[in-house]
């Protein structure tokens, strides 16, 4: 079997980027291979070792990125490639999947492609599913585990869980499996010393510089810019007491909670668009037990987005449409939802269901698409955009649209402490993928006039796939308690698990206790996890990353707790307190 | 200064597990307050125990009574200045490294819990998983004197001779020995920066410090040898610190006990995420670390440590080796195995002095002592850095620790080594030491407690009693 590892050089710490192109500064950082690219590595170790063949280690990057091409090759790579050419330079997700599809066509005889399912500067996870739809190959995203005997890899769905026997060739994107494996000594000193291959533009099939990297890429960073930090409260430094006193009375008194909001999108200010286009489409999602609430939220979204200047509609694509189902789509306020009903449609398939989304798009000829940051929406996403090629922002926290149809999409990068915003400037549609929670669903009065229309969609043979059974993914209560990583000690997750028992509320947790493994990350809230809206959102040691607060607008309340008198979310929280999280825990449940 | 109330109970402990009491609390937000603090207490008779981050493993932090003087909350700041980098005392080693990352800088010495102060770290005479200790690349120092009062030391400027030191414009006049055996005894020719470093907040504050930096080393790497036997590490660390020293910087040796703490904490330890399973039938396992600019070189070292890997039992298979920021995953082993101790003590919730009590020596026969330690240790783990004889050694559910403490450290002094080299005496040691010091060396401390604290503020019961 010939196996093919997409790794990527990332920057390992705080990054710099140039505000006049929207770059990243890579010398100003130091570098380290993307983590997921290490779980990519040992995924592919395991099958060539049951399997054998050939594992090839593939990076675009600058010529530092050869360290990354190296240690892969010191994991257990064969052969290690590096597409680094100045005619690759500035390339988005869609450009970056296109030249990887460029190298493996090259390559030749491909059977099996690799990802990290996202990397840490750009966090978009696109490139798996885009490089797929440009080779026009499966894809399956999400891999939390993998069968060797025979090859089958299991992932996470909205919901539930599905496994697909492998149907080579085709592209896995894998999350965080077992811990991966270290080099030894003698595959370090060896790897230094192996042929590594720099390929340029002249290498692989496609030699039009036109079609590569910024000039090709369909989105453009329009503006970036450091978040605002404008402290609501003082920090409270108070004793021990005294503080859980004004704790305990923010999770018993309902009547401190500040009455809610309807929260809408996030109203930026208009500007001058080019292209026309009179329609907004959004992909709606639904699981075992009905329409996603995503689905609703962006329904909303776009009736809010297009103020009546543009015709709404949603494409949903699935096996069959039962009476509920219908009266949700019905009820969502859309001027019209298309349908597209098919027996091979039960499970999500990245290819089958991005080739029916297609057939609406094309009809429809849409400026907006819209698609849920779940495990399903952000592979559809890429897919689509790769049809169409075009560009996906993935997970906008706003979005604004002129009244050419031109959408302005902002979201958190490089760790959160800066914001872009970005332009898709030719191509069309413009297609964003949009987290829970991270807008409203609004009741809507349209009911009566939305119509519901049925296409069929050619598309490509399904993989074989079924539902490891469904799980169900509790919405938050009203009441969320979260812990971050100033948690220690994984013992001490049952003290707040008592404290979110005795006050009603929903445990969950930012992303780094997720990476600890501590945490399913259903419970993960931020850019990458879930959005969440309680009237009370209570934090135990979290720092408050910009995509931690991301998830987090939709709350009413906040009241944060961190030792750190200086951490970011003291300042966003209603009432921020300092102090030692355990402590307060612990004296919050013995009064 | 407030009365203490239980609201502040925070104050009361550190990461030694040891509880104690206090009288009064502070937590100065400027200089100016902090030296109000001293005097105040010093006019009123009031035993003071100064606290950084409060993540000592000595207990030197955790109060006797008297005034918790708390640092962390002192105004925070950082510059560098031709390769030094001028810090308050309250700044997390954590926040340094971060600052010093930036400009590709690094401290020499590497203690590694990111969340003690430098102050603390000063304090406590720490070192890291590297020989150097932090106090030792300290070139100036603004000390608060338990008088309220502040001196400026200079690296250079005082050190002590047979017959004491001059410094305030005046002359402590004490016997110096010719080697320190213990925290707080000076040495002859020893600079007063040192001295103060590991004086664990006895003899005064540190309140800023000018420390050395140096760019980071073009090339470094952590290298992992597991071993089926202890026998076959030993040899291979014996082996190893003769050679490659140019680059071989620090060397460690995990008993099996240790893996095992190790392994058993995978799950809850987040340090230990990212680390596979050892490889199996290891019994122990030795990490080295090399750095330096000579890429060409220290490859050579490191074909030359495999070598001996090979030469001792160890096969291949059995190593990982992490260079650049990767190397940052495997070094930080022996500090997660303090992690993992005190998470299993917390589980056991054990209180005895079992818990308390660790031997960390250095030793003139290192290798001998941790095998013999291995011999009488009932249960607890041992780690041993081979490069400057030092040895860790966690105690848990010993009968009376006391006892083989007090014989480990008897044989540390014997061999010429020095008793608790790593974590101060804190709470923990003092009364052995004290207990240990000769006649000569009780004359010393004395003399430079009255020179440096005469209310006794700081000194407090310890020397008091103890003297």
């Amino acid at each position: 079997m010939r196996i093919v590892v997409c790794v990527k050089q990332v920057p390992s710490m705080s990054a710099q980027m140039d505000p006049e192109t929207g770059l990243l500064f890579r010398a100003s950082a130091e570098s380290a291979m993307n983590p997921l690219d290490f779980c990519a590595v040992e995924a592919g170790m395991q099958i060539l070792k049951r399997h054998g063949g050939e594992l090839i280690a593939l990076s675009m990057g600058p010529q530092s990125a050869q360290e990354t091409l190296r240690l892969a090759m010191a994991l257990g790579a064969g052969r290690a490639i590096l597409l680094s050419d100045k005619a690759f330079a500035g390339a988005d997700a869609y450009v970056t999947a296109f030249t990887l599809s460029q190298a493996i066509k090259a390559i030749g005889n491909v059977d099996l492609v690799v990802c990290g399912l996202n990397t840490t500067d750009g966090d978009t996870a696109q490139v798996p599913f885009s490089l797929a739809a440009q080779l026009g190959w499966p894809s399956f995203g999400w891999v939390k585990l993998i069968e060797l005997e025979p090859l089958a890899f299991v992932q996470e769905q909205t919901g539930t869980e599905a496994r697909a026997e492998a149907r080579l060739p085709m592209v896995i994107a894998v999350g965080r499996i077992s811990p991966p494996r270290i080099p030894t000594l003698g595959a370090k000193l060896a790897a230094k010393r192996k042929p590594l291959e720099v390929w340029g533009l002249n290498d692989l099939p496609e030699k039009s510089p036109e079609f590569y990297g910024l000039r090709a890429s369909p989105t453009r960073v329009k503006k970036i810019y450091a978040t605002k930090r404008e402290r609501k409260v003082l920090p409270l430094e108070l004793g021990l007491n005294e503080t859980v006193k004004i704790l305990k009375g923010e999770l018993s008194d309902p009547k401190a909670f500040i009455e809610p909001v309807i929260a809408t999108p996030t109203q930026l200010p208009d500007w001058n668009g080019q292209a026309k286009s009179g329609s907004v489409l959004a992909c709606l999602q639904a699981d075992h037990r009905g329409l996603c609430l995503v689905s609703k939220e962006m329904a909303s979204l776009l009736i809010s987005l297009s103020q009546g200047r543009f015709e709404t509609h949603g494409v949903f694509i699935g096996s069959d449409l039962p009476k509920p189902l219908e009266d949700e789509l019905l009820a969502l306020g859309l001027d019209c939802v298309h349908v597209c009903l098919d027996n091979d449609f039960k499970i999500f398939d990245a290819r089958p269901f991005s080739e029916a989304a297609l057939a609406c798009v094309k009809a429809l000829n849409p400026a907006v698409v819209l698609a849920g940051a779940t495990p399903e929406g952000r592979a559809l996403a890429p897919a689509l955009a790769a049809h169409l090629r075009t560009g996906v922002t993935a997970d906008c926290t706003g979005l604004s649209l002129s009244d050419n149809g031109e959408l302005l999409q902002i979201r958190p990068a490089f760790g959160g402490d800066i914001m872009a915003q970005i332009l898709t400037p030719q191509a069309r549609p413009q297609i964003a993928t949009v987290r829970l929670g991270a807008f409203s669903a609004l009741e809507s009065a349209k009911r009566s006039r939305t119509k519901i229309k049925r296409f069929q969609a050619p598309h490509s043979q399904v993989l074989p796939l079924q539902t490891l059974g469904h799980f169900e993914d509790e919405p938050a209560k009203d009441l969320v308690i979260a812990i971050g990583g100033g948690l220690r000690d994984k013992a001490a997750i049952s003290l707040f698990e008592k404290l979110a028992e005795k006050a009603n509320a929903s445990l969950m947790c930012s992303r780094c206790l997720v990476e600890r493994g501590w945490f399913d990350q259903s419970r993960q809230i931020g850019l990458s996890g879930r959005s969440v809206s309680p009237k009370l959102l209570v934090t135990f040691g979290i720092s408050g990353s910009a995509q931690f607060l991301s998830g987090i607008k939709g709350a009413k309340r906040l009241v944060s707790i961190n030792l750190d008198k200086d951490a970011p979310i003291l300042d966003f929280a209603d009432v921020p307190l300092v102090g030692d999280m355990r402590e307060i825990a612990e004296r919050c449940l013995e009064m | 200064m407030t009365p203490y109330s239980s609201t502040l109970s925070s104050v009361l402990k550190d990461e030694s597990r040891m509880e104690g009491k206090a009288l009064w609390v502070s937590q100065p937000q400027s200089v100016g307050e902090l030296l109000d603090s001293l005097k105040e207490a010093a006019e009123k008779g009031i035993d003071i125990t100064v606290q950084g981050s409060r993540t000592g493993l000595a207990g030197g932090a955790v109060p006797a009574g008297g005034l918790a003087l708390g640092l962390s909350k002192l105004k925070k700041s950082m510059e560098i200045k031709d390769g030094l980098l001028l810090a308050s005392a309250s700044v997390a080693l954590g926040e340094a490294k971060v600052y010093l990352k930036r400009q590709r800088l690094v401290f020499a010495a590497d203690p590694s819990e990111d969340e003690a102060t430098l102050g603390g770290l000063f304090a406590t005479g720490a070192r890291g998983l590297k020989t150097e200790p932090f106090g030792r690349q300290v070139q100036e120092l603004l000390w608060a004197l338990p008088t309220g009062e502040t001196l400026l030391a200079r690296r250079g400027e005082a050190c002590f001779d047979s017959t004491g030191i001059r410094i305030f414009n005046q002359s402590i006049k004490c016997p110096v020995p010719v080697k320190s055996r213990f925290p707080g005894v000076p040495f002859q020719g020893q600079d007063l920066i040192d001295f103060l470093s590991g004086s664990d907040g006895r003899l005064g504050i540190a309140l800023n410090i000018k420390v050395k930096t140096f760019p980071k080393p073009k090339n470094s790497w952590a290298i992992a040898f597991f071993l089926k036997s202890e026998a076959q590490a030993l040899s291979f660390a014996e082996a190893a610190s003769d050679a490659s020293r140019e680059f071989l910087k620090a060397l460690w040796i995990f008993d099996q006990n240790a893996l095992s703490l190790l392994s058993k904490s995978r799950a809850s330890l987040s340090g230990l995420k990212d680390i596979p399973e050892f490889p199996s039938d290891s019994d122990s396992a030795a990490l080295a670390w090399l750095e330096g600019d000579d890429e060409e070189g220290i490859e050579l070292a490191m074909s030359g440590l495999l070598d001996l890997f090979s030469e001792s039992g160890g096969s291949e298979s059995d190593t990982w080796a992490a260079e650049g920021i990767e190397a940052e995953k495997i070094a930080p082993l022996k500090h997660l195995a303090e992690e993992a101790a005190n998470m299993e003590l917390d589980k056991a919730r054990l209180t005895s002095n079992a818990i308390r009590l660790s031997i960390e020596n250095s030793y003139g026969s290192p290798i001998k002592a941790f095998r013999d330690l291995g011999e009488s240790l009932v249960q607890g783990y041992r780690i041993l850095s081979v490069l400057d004889g030092r040895i860790h050694a966690r105690l848990f559910a010993l009968q009376d620790p006391g006892k083989l403490v007090l014989g480990y450290a008897l044989r540390a002094l014997a061999e010429g080594g020095f008793f608790a080299s790593d974590y101060g005496l804190g709470k923990a040691k003092r009364d052995m030491a004290i207990d240990l010091a000769s006649p000569q060396e009780k004359e010393c401390l004395m003399a430079i407690q009255q020179a440096f604290d005469p209310a006794s503020s700081m000194s407090n019961r310890f020397f008091r009693a103890a003297l």
